[in-house]
């Protein structure tokens, strides 16, 4: 039973910094950014390039390839989402994140091919044994990364002038540009934001499982139960939807069935959308909207 | 004086030059009067199968090459027949793939070659049957294509449910024989019921199956399976899983110190890939393959599995894997059923000789059963294992080129 909740929670951690992106980009934009995906294998194909072709180690690795995820992610709000949403609906971003995933994914198939793709540092096959239980080194590394960043991210938005101003124009973007925010600049700060994590958290989940440019899909939709489960637009909301789903995973897998893990995830976000459709710790922003 | 040339004379070289200058460009013409079989279909070339989807045609396209630029055509009836293939790319999408499946059977397309991949297969080889068109392939082995009485469709390989028995008879051959084992399968349409023929097999065999486990289609953490695996550990983890999980499991295992006398995923150290993301801890594990470019056979083309993979060589750059191998016998069966019927427009006649072939080819043996998949004797899979960084054939006996690892050496002391 320790073992499966230890898995779980390991399990969760990688569900929760995969989806905190989402979750702010979904909260404060209102935008279903159908490319969280996309960002997320970006991810852990760029650590792939810079371990095979530098030998830089993932976790630094994070570093660049965040920062390479804000500036795509800013300048993708900045001249490809913003223009759809203004010109047309948040349909029409939806579409456009669509059709931008089908764009990349088949672009990364062209350059690294469809081969199952893994990114293998020294410690990515080390493992602790603390009694009965075996603990994953680069699971472990891996969760404590996503914690670090799910904090850092809290902070941010807390304590940060940028981080207000995301808050402010989530929660009103009328009354934040009356105040003499930016909003245009907000969003493709948040936007900006969000494909960091989502390219920080590839990173993290090419080390722990094989990945292919397919993969894109089932990390959008991961983050939208996720979101759904914890609730939209806090790191806290992500961080609690990711961990128990993550349980909920191992649990169904070690005491139901393996092949029912996937029924029991979507059963709950049916459960939660009929229940409590904002999630959890409900929307960061909504009662203030 | 020297000899003039009259005008009328100046026109004629003039134009017994310009003649001369466009012989080129009318050779194709001259080529294309030589009467052309299009073989259609589709490929995965982009999507989750894409880079298989490219060795698979890379193994049809060899082979059409080799018949139309080294043989001057295809000797049907007396007559050179030019082959041509023209798949379009199904993207690894069962629906667009049947879509433009049928749309090139009513544009008259008569002979099909396989796309890659069950899912794609399957809904495709109902219209193939419905439209009465053979198709050869090479990409589905789920038991429902040869189950539902489709007649024109064959296939390289024996059905999913008989298609990792030599790996069973292969560790059935082992001293000390092992005596436990675990079988994890996925639940796709290939997987399972491959899964579900180990397991028969292994109970056939009088082999112990300590523990079966069933996994979701696509999975990302095996953590929990791996525990019930160390409680309860067997000789050999047999994974009937796809390149993904196979590789997802074998990481955990390494991960995780699950220590097995031997490792057997029916698909995944076949890639380089995998074998790289392994590294040492790919040492030992097991897989199947249905064609290995070791193989000893002659082939009616090429005269033998070591000329084909020469001439695949030299005129690719994609690494030679099964795909191709299984690919180009796909092409060979339909020119030895071609040259038997002597015409190139009667696909019946064509698919009642596919029906009764019965040669040996580069591939290696080439029969079907009545069912239309491979004879699991004759077309069987050899069983290979990851030895350095290379896969060898250990099974069967006879095409063995490297003694088998067993037991491999624990995970926990490399």
């Amino acid at each position: 039973m320790l073992q499966t909740i230890v898995n779980g929670l390991l399990y969760g951690g990688t569900l929760s910094v995969a989806a905190v992106g989402f979750s702010l980009i979904f909260g404060v934009m209102n935008v279903i950014n159908l490319a969280h995906g996309v960002f997320v294998v970006g991810g852990a194909y760029a650590a792939l390039a810079l371990w095979t072709g530098l030998r830089l180690d993932p976790i630094l690795a994070l570093v660049p390839i965040m920062a390479g995820g804000f500036v795509v992610g800013a300048a993708y709000q900045r001249f490809v989402i913003g223009p759809a949403v203004r010109r047309g609906s948040p349909v029409a971003a939806l579409l456009v994140t669509f059709g931008l995933s089908l764009v990349v994914v088949n672009g990364l198939t062209i350059v690294y091919s469809s081969a199952v793709r893994n990114v293998s540092p020294a410690y990515a096959f080390f493992s602790v044994r603390i009694g009965d239980v075996t603990i994953d080194a680069v699971r472990a590394i891996a969760f404590v990364t996503a914690l670090v960043l799910i904090a850092a991210l809290a902070l941010f938005l807390r304590t940060t002038v940028w981080g207000r101003m995301i808050r402010a124009t989530a929660q009103s973007e009328l009354a934040a540009r009356l105040c003499g925010v930016d909003a245009r600049r907000v969003y493709a700060l948040t936007f900006g934001v969000g494909s960091a994590f989502a390219a920080g958290s590839g990173v993290l989940i090419g080390m722990i499982m094989p990945f292919t440019p397919a993969e894109e899909v089932q990390w959008t939709v991961y983050a939208f139960v996720v979101v759904v489960l914890g609730g939209v637009g806090s790191p806290a909301g992500a961080m609690l939807g990711g961990l128990l789903l993550g349980l909920a995973a191992t649990l169904t897998q070690t005491y139901v069935g393996p092949v029912y893990t996937n029924v029991v995830m979507f059963m709950i976000l049916l459960a939660m959308l009929l229940v409590r459709p904002n999630g959890i710790l409900g929307s960061a922003f909504r009662a203030s909207r | 004086m020297g000899e003039t040339i009259s005008r009328r004379e100046t026109l004629a070289l003039a134009g017994a030059a310009g003649i001369a200058a466009t012989a080129g460009p009318f050779r194709p013409a001259i080529a294309q009067s030589t009467p052309t079989l299009t073989f259609g279909g589709t490929i995965p070339f982009s999507g989750r199968w894409a880079e298989i989807g490219q060795s698979v045609h890379a193994g049809y396209q060899t082979v059409v090459k080799y018949v139309n630029e080294e043989q001057g055509g295809l000797d049907v009836g007396g007559r050179k027949v030019r082959l041509e293939i023209k798949v379009v790319d199904d993207a690894s999408d069962p629906q667009r793939a049947t879509t433009l499946l049928q749309r090139q059977i009513d544009d008259g397309v008569q002979y099909f070659l396989g796309s890659y991949s069950s899912p794609i297969i399957l809904p495709q080889a109902a219209i193939i049957n419905r439209a009465r068109r053979p198709m050869v392939q090479a990409g589905g082995g789920a038991d429902a294509i040869f189950t539902q009485g489709y007649r024109y469709v064959f296939g390289m390989y024996p059905r999913a449910s008989r298609s990792a028995f030599p790996a069973v008879d292969a560790f059935e051959a082992l001293t000390p024989k092992p005596r436990t084992f675990t079988v994890v399968y996925a639940n796709d349409p290939f997987s399972k019921p491959q899964g579900e023929g180990v397991i028969a097999r292994l109970r056939e065999k009088g082999m112990e199956v300590i523990d079966t486990v069933e996994l979701p289609a696509t999975v990302q953490d095996v953590s929990a399976m791996l525990a019930a695996v160390r409680a309860k550990t067997p000789d050999v983890l047999m994974c009937v899983t796809s390149d993904q999980t196979s590789l997802l499991i074998a990481r955990q295992v390494a991960q995780s110190q699950t220590d097995l006398k031997m490792l057997f995923t029916s698909l995944g150290p076949q890639a380089t890939s995998f074998r790289e993301a392994l590294g040492k801890f790919a040492e030992g594990i097991t897989c199947i393959s249905t064609w290995s470019e070791t193989f000893p056979y002659k082939d009616p083309i090429f005269g033998s599995t070591a000329k084909f993979v020469e001439y695949y060589k030299k005129h690719n750059n994609l690494p030679l894997i099964y795909h191709q191998g299984t690919a180009a016998g796909c092409i060979v069966a339909y020119a030895w059923a071609l040259q038997q019927v002597g015409r190139v427009d009667d696909p019946n006649a064509v698919r009642d000789a596919l029906a009764r072939i019965d040669i040996e080819s580069l591939y290696g043996r080439i029969k079907f059963t009545p069912d239309g998949d491979g004879d699991p004797v004759l077309m069987g899979s050899s069983v290979t294992q990851v030895q350095g960084t290379d896969l060898k054939v250990i099974y069967p006996q006879q095409l063995a080129e490297a003694r088998t690892l067993w037991p491999i050496r624990p995970f926990s002391q490399r």
